[in-house]
């Protein structure tokens, strides 16, 4: 179990805060943001808002992108007696704004909610998954050569996008839901040029657009032909494109969204499914 | 020999179409069911073959193929759909409103170019 | 500030002032405001944190800021430019100086004699803030007040219905509008837009006409120019927008939502109050909403993990003592409710203590029609426990949904659940928070009682030191008096919780809990059939029985009630065999 948190250019405040719920389970590692080499095997990430820290939303988008799409939570302590909206460092990447102020009870139990492990999926969540995993290479390995392999799932209940461009369709009929995949700006240019077999400075960003828009739509497509006859069969509308990062979709309490990461070499890129099978839908194997 | 290729997408157009240069035939571009009646209309129905989308914003590729099929004039255009819809049902009902062949995306350049070759 | 603020007005601005943060946020959503000129201490916050805030906020990170501090007092001025002040004036200064060094920053306009512009309100005297506004002629004046309007207008836009993305209108004529926003998409792509109005939320239909984005990957002045469906909602819209254009006032900031009034709300909540406590001043709620608002983030921060064997799947709702959550028992392969104690209550050990005897409470309750327990909890100091989860909704839903339950169904329901609180009082348990919500009626349309959270047993009951615990709704008048209690008040609850069952209507209304309290208290109790005509008078008199003010004027226990219940029952049954009819329990007198 990965049990690292590492605090970055945090005052004794917030480290005593820390240190104090802690325990002896979990190391606390104190850092400064210049001196961060890995965040592989970290639990958590604080960062703490500052008068002399003009950069802080900067690192928070740099922590994020490091983060690899992973569920890392980053969690911003706040000192300062008057706040302005927390929404910057949310939109930033941050997963939760705690003042000190806040009880100590509250800042306790947040960031215990947070350091809990991630589940794995149910068995019926798994259905699902597996069908999308498996097309999401399939797709990109047809059209791309690419060889992409599945890192890990886990399960929020906001459609959150962080990441620079994201194809996203809404399925319908049937089955009901979101399908959305998100990249970095980077690993998109590489796939939109080998899908059309030309050089990446030739590729712009509408073609950005309406690739990783084609993308979405064929993973779409491929996954519902695996579940017809069962509950998971939907049909795919035209898909949209939301640029840019931080954004937050939607929220659901009913259905958990599911966070697929995939890595191509060595980087990586998310595929985030809601789907909602259909109640009157036939079950697997009628 | 001139060809329309009709789909949402224009990383997909482009990617039939540098499928086609080497065969040299004069490719037109249309990006919904709309403009491929629009293209047909400027090159007077002279048109040997149309690569179909199957989901595109307003006219869908299935009710242009079938107004394709309804027209007189440009009912005989062998009609080629290349689309992510899958499933068997999709593509016969495809092929009973008159598509000529099916291709389902994703593919491989060596798919679509087999697809291309074996349709025209 | 008085003479800062007359020498540019002189120079040819107008100026808006204002004393604190909230009158600067109020002015600039409804001014086009240039420049800021700002002292280093407002009445609420300091210049430093207003403007970090405007700096923030993408709307307005580009307007000049300018601080503008007393000589004794200069506060840093590197700090200031850190931050993003463009420049730092330190006064007293030459009005001349001060228009000098403001003008390099936004000029003046041309002065113009037929123009008045508006005067500054001399009642206002002395001012923290100043604010720059231009206005050269009128067509300008009208096109800044557009874009200023325009600006506000904060809008939804949606492929499905179900994700809204946040839009912001840059330009709108009779046809459409041209959207600021991230969601991009295709030439004919159709979606929704959400537009707020005085009256509501309204709902247009439209379909991309173009997009435009920088060749870049950021989200930055991309948006998507769309046209927009003729339609009533839309004609709607675009008369409210041109009259706000023509009278010049800007609309308030449409909200989002309309929401209950706070306090009707929390009548329907159970209520911890403590006696002593009470008072409710604007900062206690300030500090509660605060409070549920880190509850909430709590509970979210589990969606998705697993505590011990337990994989937590969705978030249910939140109850008197936690959240509730559906679950997956990976161990015994079945779906479980976690109820995990909140944040507030787990720093407390009374209350801790309290959630484990809820869970021994259940324990003990043996019973098809009661909610069972599996198993209790700590990982992490996270306490929660695991049991029986329901699938269906709580007669609450129900009642909402406007499902008929005066019928032989709903009376069925009444009588399980009597013949369940029978053994809870058998017991010496007192459930104390009996209402709708906590009656669950599964998918094979069996009920379960829920969520016993606050119940205690009849001999704590009588010292009874927490002070009021119930919803507001269906409390008893001892529960509210802090008098001693036994399973009497529960008959008092599930009485008014069927009565707002049957009648659809609770049996008190108000427009505060304490409103509604005092109706428990003090006012008599609107008969039933008065509230449905379609309830016998027999049914009626019942429930009113059970929610008599004195408990000795209740029924003193369960089993008489349920014995009356199914003699009314059988008399219901037999009238609908004969009649065929739905149910009506009353049986109207045959005319002569
Ligand atoms: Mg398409």
């Amino acid at each position: 179990m990965l049990n690292r948190i590492i605090a970055i250019d945090c005052s004794p405040p917030v480290i005593n805060v820390l240190n104090d719920f802690l325990g002896d389970t979990i190391t606390l590692e104190s850092l400064s943001f210049k001196n961060i080499r890995e965040l592989k095997d970290c639990r958590m990430i604080i960062l703490q808002e500052g008068d002399e820290k003009p950069d802080l939303l900067k690192q928070i988008r740099k922590l994020r992108y490091a983060c690899h799409f992973r569920n890392i939570p980053i969690i911003v302590f706040r000192t300062m007696e008057n706040k302005g909206s927390m929404e910057p460092f949310i939109t930033a990447g941050a997963t939760e704004v705690i003042s000190l102020q806040d009880p100590p009870a509250a800042i306790r139990q947040i960031l215990s909610g947070h350091l809990i492990p991630n589940r794995q999926p149910l068995k019926e969540e798994t259905e699902y998954i597996d069908s999308f995993v498996k097309n999401t290479c399939a797709v990109l390995k047809t059209v791309a050569s690419l060889d992409v392999s599945f890192e890990e799932v886990y399960f929020d209940n906001d459609f959150k996008i962080f990441g620079d461009v994201s194809g996203l369709i809404a399925l319908t009929g049937g089955a009901e839901g979101i399908l959305g995949i998100t990249f970095y700006w980077p690993l998109a240019q590489t796939i939109i040029a080998r899908m059309m077999g030309t050089d990446e400075d030739k590729i712009n960003a509408e073609l950005i657009h309406d690739g990783v828009a084609e993308i979405v739509n064929m993973i779409g497509g491929t996954t519902k032909k695996d579940f017809v006859g069962q509950p998971y069969h939907f049909e795919i509308s035209l898909p949209s494109v939301i640029v840019g990062s931080g954004h937050q979709l939607g929220h659901s309490d009913k259905m958990p969204i599911a966070v697929l990461v995939f890595r191509a070499d060595s980087q990586y890129f998310a595929v985030q499914i809601c789907l909602k099978p259909d109640p009157n839908g036939k079950t697997n194997g009628k | 020999m001139k060809v329309i290729i009709a789909d949402d997408s224009k990383v997909m157009r482009n990617i039939i179409q540098n499928a086609m240069r080497p065969m040299g035939t004069e490719i037109i571009q249309a990006g919904s069911g709309q403009e491929v009646f629009e293209q047909l209309e400027i090159h007077g129905g002279k048109v040997g073959a149309i690569f179909m989308d199957w989901n595109m914003p307003g006219m869908t590729g299935l009710e242009c193929l079938k107004l394709l099929k309804k027209n007189e004039k440009y009912k005989d255009i062998p009609v080629l759909m290349i689309s992510t819809e899958s499933e068997d049902d999709k593509v016969s009902i495809a092929r009973e409103a008159g598509a000529k062949g099916y291709l389902t995306k994703p593919f491989t350049n060596e798919e679509l170019i087999k697809f291309i070759n074996s349709s025209i | 500030m008085k003479e800062i603020s007359d020498s540019l007005f002189n120079y040819g601005y107008s100026v808006s002032t204002a004393m604190d943060m909230r009158g600067v946020l109020s002015s600039l959503s409804s001014d086009v405001i240039e420049l800021i000129l700002c002292d280093n201490k407002l009445s609420d916050v300091s210049g430093y944190d207003l403007l970090h805030f405007l700096k923030n906020d993408p709307l307005r990170e580009k307007i000049p800021f300018i601080f503008c501090v007393p000589l004794h007092d200069q506060g840093s001025a590197k700090k200031a430019f850190k931050d993003g002040a463009t420049d730092f004036i330190v006064y007293p200064i030459e009005p001349g100086d001060m228009a000098a060094r403001i003008g390099e920053i936004c000029p003046p306009p041309k002065k113009d004699n037929n123009e008045s512009a508006p005067q500054p309100d001399p009642e206002i005297d002395y001012s923290a803030t100043q604010m720059v506004k231009i206005t050269n002629n009128d067509e300008e004046r009208r096109d800044a007040k557009r874009a200023a309007l325009l600006r506000i207008l904060k809008i939804e836009i949606s492929r499905n219905g179900i994700l809204w993305i946040p839009g912001q209108i840059k330009n709108i004529s009779a046809k459409g509008m041209f959207i600021k926003t991230s969601m991009l998409g295709k030439a004919g792509v159709e979606l929704y837009v959400r537009v707020s109005l005085p009256s509501g939320i309204s709902v247009v239909k439209g379909s991309i006409k173009h997009i435009t984005f920088k060749n870049l990957n950021v989200s930055e002045d991309a948006g998507i120019g769309v046209e927009i469906e003729k339609s009533a909602e839309w004609v709607d819209y675009l008369k409210y927008i041109k009259s706000h254009l023509q009278k010049g006032s800007t609309p308030a900031i449409p909200q989002k939502v309309q929401e209950a009034p706070q306090t009707m709300k929390n009548a329907e909540r159970t209520l911890f109050l403590t006696r002593g406590n009470d008072d409710s001043d604007e900062e206690n709620n300030a500090d509660k909403n605060k409070g549920a608002s880190l509850e909430k983030r709590f509970y979210q921060s589990l969606i998705g993990k697993q505590l011990n064997n337990y994989k937590v799947v969705s978030f249910i709702g939140a109850g008197a003592m936690g959240g509730v959550f559906k679950g997956w028992d990976i161990a015994l392969e079945r779906t479980v409710a976690l109820k995990v104690i909140s944040f507030e209550l787990a720093a407390q050990d009374k209350f801790r203590e309290m959630f484990i005897k809820e869970a021994r409470f259940i324990s003990q309750l043996d019973h098809p029609n009661i909610a069972s327990i599996y198993h209790i909890g700590n990982e992490n100091q996270i306490l929660y426990f695991a049991m029986e989860y329901i699938e269906g909704a709580s007669m609450a839903e129900l009642i909402k949904k406007g499902d008929k339950l005066y019928s032989i169904k709903g009376l069925d329901y009444l009588i399980t659940i009597c013949e369940a609180l029978d053994l809870v009082s058998q017991k010496n348990i007192i459930h104390r928070d009996l209402k709708p919500a906590n009656i669950m009626i599964n998918s094979q349309d069996i009920v379960k009682l829920v969520d016993f959270g606050v119940a205690i047993t009849v001999d704590v009951g009588e010292k009874n030191k927490e002070g009021i615990v119930g919803s507001p709704f269906y409390i008893s008048p001892e529960a509210i008096q802090g008098l001693p209690m036994d399973h009497r008040s529960d008959i008092y609850s599930l009485g008014a919780s069927f009565y707002h069952a049957f009648t659809g209507f609770a049996p008190f209304e108000g427009d505060s809990a304490e409103e509604v309290l005092l109706k428990h208290l003090n006012e008599e109790l609107t008969p039933l059939r008065k509230k449905n005509p379609a309830i016998s008078t027999a049914l009626g008199k019942v429930i009113e029985k059970m929610m008599a003010k004195e408990p000795d004027n209740r029924f003193q226990d369960y089993q008489a009630l349920v014995k009356l219940l199914k003699s009314l029952k059988s008399k219901a049954a037999k009238f609908q065999k004969i009649k065929n009819a739905t149910l009506i329990f009353r049986i109207k007198r045959k005319p002569s």
